[in-house]
């Protein structure tokens, strides 16, 4: 077991109502300290516990991504368990909750047990994995729920697509509230996704791709929303697009229905603009779509519409990514550019607060998965994020410590960045050599 | 102006100067093409290479006889049905063929945008044949010559395109070649075959055919393309598109006397156009395919010339 | 600055000069035909064509030639300026072919513009006429028929001005290395 001391940072947690100096203990891998008093923190980590210096650095609650692809098993060329918890914590994510939809998709309970002793081998961050909704992601039986579930299966999702019909969506969120556990949804209906490529509009008109209407998503929020209605089965919306999406969601909240919603940093910050030049790097389901869909999502952000900003990192082969736009896959990476991304557009740029947006990647994440942490609290788990809120620095994509470089933020300058990484007491990241032992 | 672009990709990157210039060289390709003698040694020892992923016969026909009337080698492979998951790229094929010494390469593509990737990976000048549902840049610079061989000009007339814009390569170029050049174009279709906001492209939208036919000087009627709707029929039948769209000689008799009628072909006859007047007096398709090689030889000789 | 050497009294008593001693020259085929090089060239051609007809009684065949995609510095940027069509209507097989041009130097266009005329046909011969002969030749090429031969310096070149499209009128400048065209 482990233990750290975070000494002198500015602690932030509004969920505790942190904003001010202080220090943190960690004992054996659990909180055991959060305050004003150094000497305190230090007696309560105990003999024997590291130190590190936060400089003055705001310390956080460890970063939950709920939205990952680890691609293992199935394509360990683009990511494993171990290469995506280390992308994880050097983007300052303590804990990251990855799809189901490896090769084979992961719908038993010894595939759920397989991903968590892969990610324990690891040693790095948390690592929670999603069961499929359906057999094979088939979408036709309702795969063994529960038993994933046993196994530790933190959510259930046929992410990379939705599930086809209402009547099997009823069935699954009927079960799965049953097991206590969240249905996420990727909300894209199959008719109107018709071999779409892009954001349909001007863009792809110009460009002569097909395009997908922002109904295609709508139109699945708006049926997902009534299914959690008739079943009362929590449904979370995940990567919402579109302006129409956030409102549906916005007033089935009003209504006490039990649905959730996340957002992607991409979905926050770039326009179908991006395709002009064809670069399959900006293909991403669901696609980048205009201006007032990124302002909808920031409002929804607000006002609390949308609970989780979640990255959907999705690597890709890049030599895939060389293909012609039509034949190459969906998906980017962002483990690694969450932060400094939501820093800049969104806080130094945006008109948001860190106290704003950070329980969208603590403290609401853990809640809507029932994970138990993302807060600094005593008696949690002693998961710690640092972050240099000024740091100026430029992605620079060969130098991720994901296996892919399917990144949209390439060559971005960015200001602010996770400096060091503590999961359960274990400092697992640290960018600028801060720690001493005692 | 002197011509300074090494690929011909797309009429949306050229300024209405450059498509001018085009056209004009192009009239000294067309002098050249009645002579006895075709052949001019502009581009001896160059080596040119047809790269078509998708099938064509007229558009790869006409690019070789181009290539040859310049005195150039040309060679021509045709690969349809692009297995690209497994097997060799696209990149990695043109990569291959650039390494023997190749100075053009003639793409065509089932996929909009593929000759964009392939210039950034060549250094031979890369000639746009068509790439899936975006641009045919040389198609329409012949649809610009022809109809400025016909009226004497571009500016100032109303053009219409009918049929299957949304799909269609040869739509997209012609409305920004015509709108550049000072055109006014009519898009004219179902409304399921006119993609969304085309409007921002200069057009204006008609679904009334036969209003279309009084207000315009040049007809481009658009072939239906079949194989590209993707297994929806985009109107309940052909019977029904034909009563709406099909140009016939009793509705053509409603436009003015020397309204143009064009077609890019192949043809459907009895679907877009009735025979009589795909073979009649008012329409120019063979001299759209004699122009075609002129056209070719002027890009050809262009895109050759810049380092 | 360039300097005006000749005016159009000059060019007018040369075109009088060069006319009649192609009307004194003998036939080889089946007659004498202009064949005037664009762009000058073509408007030279126009009023030799107008002189022999006038002084001689000589209505001549006339056709106008861009031989730009017969150059040999065609992929060396030259192909890459505007290029007019060319215009013989006139069947030039047999004909003895008179090639006008406005200043020769290293012979090259020259040499371009003969390949061209054989594209066109086989001309019982070709002879050429020339207003200035700047020097600096590179191929065996001489003018048969010559107005004035001016020596320049390295990097200099004649111009030479025609009223039908230059404001400067008719007029022969010669521009010195650096110095801007007039």
């Amino acid at each position: 077991m482990s233990s750290i001391i975070i000494a002198n940072a500015t602690l932030l947690d509004p969920s505790e109502g942190l904003d001010g100096p202080g220090h943190v203990g960690v004992k054996d891998g659990l909180i055991a300290y959060v305050g004003g008093d150094l000497q305190a923190a230090r007696d309560a980590a105990g003999e024997g516990a590291r130190e590190l210096d936060a400089g003055g650095h705001m310390l956080t609650p460890g970063l939950i991504d709920m939205h990952v692809h680890l691609r293992e098993p199935g394509n360990e060329a683009e990511e494993t368990i171990a290469s995506g918890a280390m992308a994880a914590v050097a983007g300052g994510f303590t804990s990251v909750v990855c799809m189901p939809n490896t090769e084979p998709a992961v719908d038993t309970e010894s595939a759920i047990t397989f991903t968590r002793r892969e990610a324990r081998r690891a040693g790095l961050a948390n690592v929670y994995p999603v069961g499929a909704v359906t057999a094979g992601r088939k979408g036709q039986e309702l795969a063994e729920m529960a038993q994933m579930a046993r196994g530790g299966a933190v959510a259930f999702s046929d992410d990379g697509s939705a599930i086809p019909t209402a009547g099997l969506l009823r069935r699954a969120l009927s079960y799965s509230k049953m097991l206590g556990k969240p249905i996420l949804e990727h909300c894209e209906d199959e008719s109107l996704l018709d071999g779409g490529m892009m954001d349909e509009g001007y863009m792809s008109t110009a460009l002569g791709l097909k395009g997908i209407p922002d109904e295609c998503e709508e139109i699945i929020v708006a049926r997902d929303v009534a299914m959690a209605r008739l079943t009362g089965g929590h449904v979370h919306i995940q990567h919402v697009s579109t302006a129409n999406s956030v409102d549906i969601i916005c007033r089935a909240k009003e209504s006490g229905i039990p649905v959730t919603a996340e957002v992607t940093p991409h979905h926050l910050t770039l326009t179908s603009d991006c395709l002009k030049d064809y670069d399959p790097v900006y293909r991403v389901a669901p696609p980048l779509r205009a201006d007032v869909d990124i302002a909808a999502c920031r409002q929804g952000l607000k006002d609390g519409t949308i609970d989780a900003i979640a990255s959907d990192h999705a690597p890709q082969l890049e030599e895939e990514k060389e293909l012609e736009f039509a034949f190459a896959p969906n998906g980017m990476i962002g483990l690694e550019t969450t932060v400094g991304v939501i820093s800049t557009a969104l806080i130094k740029n945006g008109g948001f607060t860190w106290a704003e947006l950070l329980p969208t990647m603590t403290s609401r994440p853990s809640d809507i998965l029932d994970l138990g942490r993302g807060r600094l609290r005593v008696g949690l788990p002693g998961d710690l994020t640092l972050i240099d809120t000024e740091r100026e620095w430029v992605v620079e994509v060969d130098k991720f410590h994901s296996r892919s470089r399917n990144c949209p933020f390439r060559d971005w300058p960015l200001v602010g960045k996770a400096i060091a990484t503590v999961v359960g007491g274990k400092l697992v990241y640290d960018a600028d050599n801060r720690c001493r032992e005692v | 102006m002197q011509w300074t672009r090494k690929h011909l990709l797309g009429l949306e990157e050229l300024s209405a100067e450059e498509i001018t210039f085009i056209l004009d060289r192009a009239d000294s390709f067309k002098e050249i093409c009645t002579r006895p003698n075709k052949k001019v040694p502009a581009l001896v020892g160059r080596t040119i290479v047809n790269m078509f992923f998708e099938n064509s016969t007229r558009t790869n026909i006409s690019f070789q006889l181009a290539a040859r009337r310049l005195s150039a080698d040309i060679l021509s492979f045709s690969k349809a049905g692009t297995s690209v998951a497994k097997g060799e790229t696209m990149v990695d094929t043109a990569l291959n063929i650039e390494a023997m010494g190749v100075d053009v390469m003639v793409l065509r593509h089932g996929a909009s945008g593929a000759p964009w990737k392939l210039a950034k990976h060549v250094n031979c000048a890369v000639v746009n044949a068509g790439d899936g549902q975006h641009e045919h840049p040389t198609q329409a610079l012949l649809d610009l010559y022809t109809i400025r061989e016909a009226r004497g000009r571009i500016a100032g007339l109303t053009v219409g395109i009918v049929g299957d814009i949304a799909h269609s390569r040869v739509a997209r170029s012609n409305i920004w070649g015509l709108t550049k050049l000072g055109a006014r174009v009519l898009a004219v279709g179902p409304t399921t075959l006119i993609p969304r906001e085309i409007e921002k492209m200069g057009v204006e939208v008609c679904h009334d055919m036969d209003r279309a036919i009084r207000e315009c000087d040049v007809l481009n009627m658009l072939r239906i393309q079949f194989e590209r709707q993707g297994g929806h029929n985009p109107f309940p039948s052909i019977r029904e598109y034909i009563q709406m769209f099909g140009l016939t000689k009793e509705r053509l008799r409603k436009g003015r006397p020397d309204l143009v009628v064009m077609h890019p072909g192949p043809v459907n006859r009895g679907v877009e156009l009735s025979p009589e007047v795909a073979d009649g007096p008012q329409s120019v398709i063979l001299r759209q395919v004699a122009n075609g090689l002129a056209v070719r030889m002027a890009v050809l000789q262009l895109v050759a010339g810049v380092e | 600055m360039a300097s005006k050497i000749f005016d159009s009294a000059w060019l007018e008593d040369c075109l009088i000069r060069l006319a009649d001693s192609i009307a004194s020259r003998k036939d080889k085929g089946s007659g004498k035909a202009l064949i005037g090089l664009c762009t000058r060239g073509a408007i030279l051609a126009d009023r030799l064509k107008t002189l022999l007809k006038d002084r001689h009684g000589l209505d001549l065949p006339i056709g106008y030639l861009d031989a730009t995609l017969y150059r040999d510095d065609l992929t060396r940027g030259a192909g890459l300026k505007p290029v007019v069509p060319s215009e013989i209507d006139y069947d030039l097989n047999d004909k003895d072919i008179i090639l006008v041009d406005d200043v020769i130097s290293t012979g090259r266009s020259i040499r371009a513009a003969m390949e061209a005329l054989f594209d066109y046909g086989r001309p019982a011969s070709i002879s050429l006429c020339v207003m200035i002969d700047r020097g600096g030749r590179e191929l065996p090429i001489h003018p048969d028929y010559l107005g004035v031969k001016i020596e320049v310096s390295k990097g200099g070149f004649v111009r030479l001005k025609l009223s039908e499209i230059d404001p400067q009128g008719d007029a022969v400048f010669v521009v010195g290395p650096g110095e801007p065209e007039p």
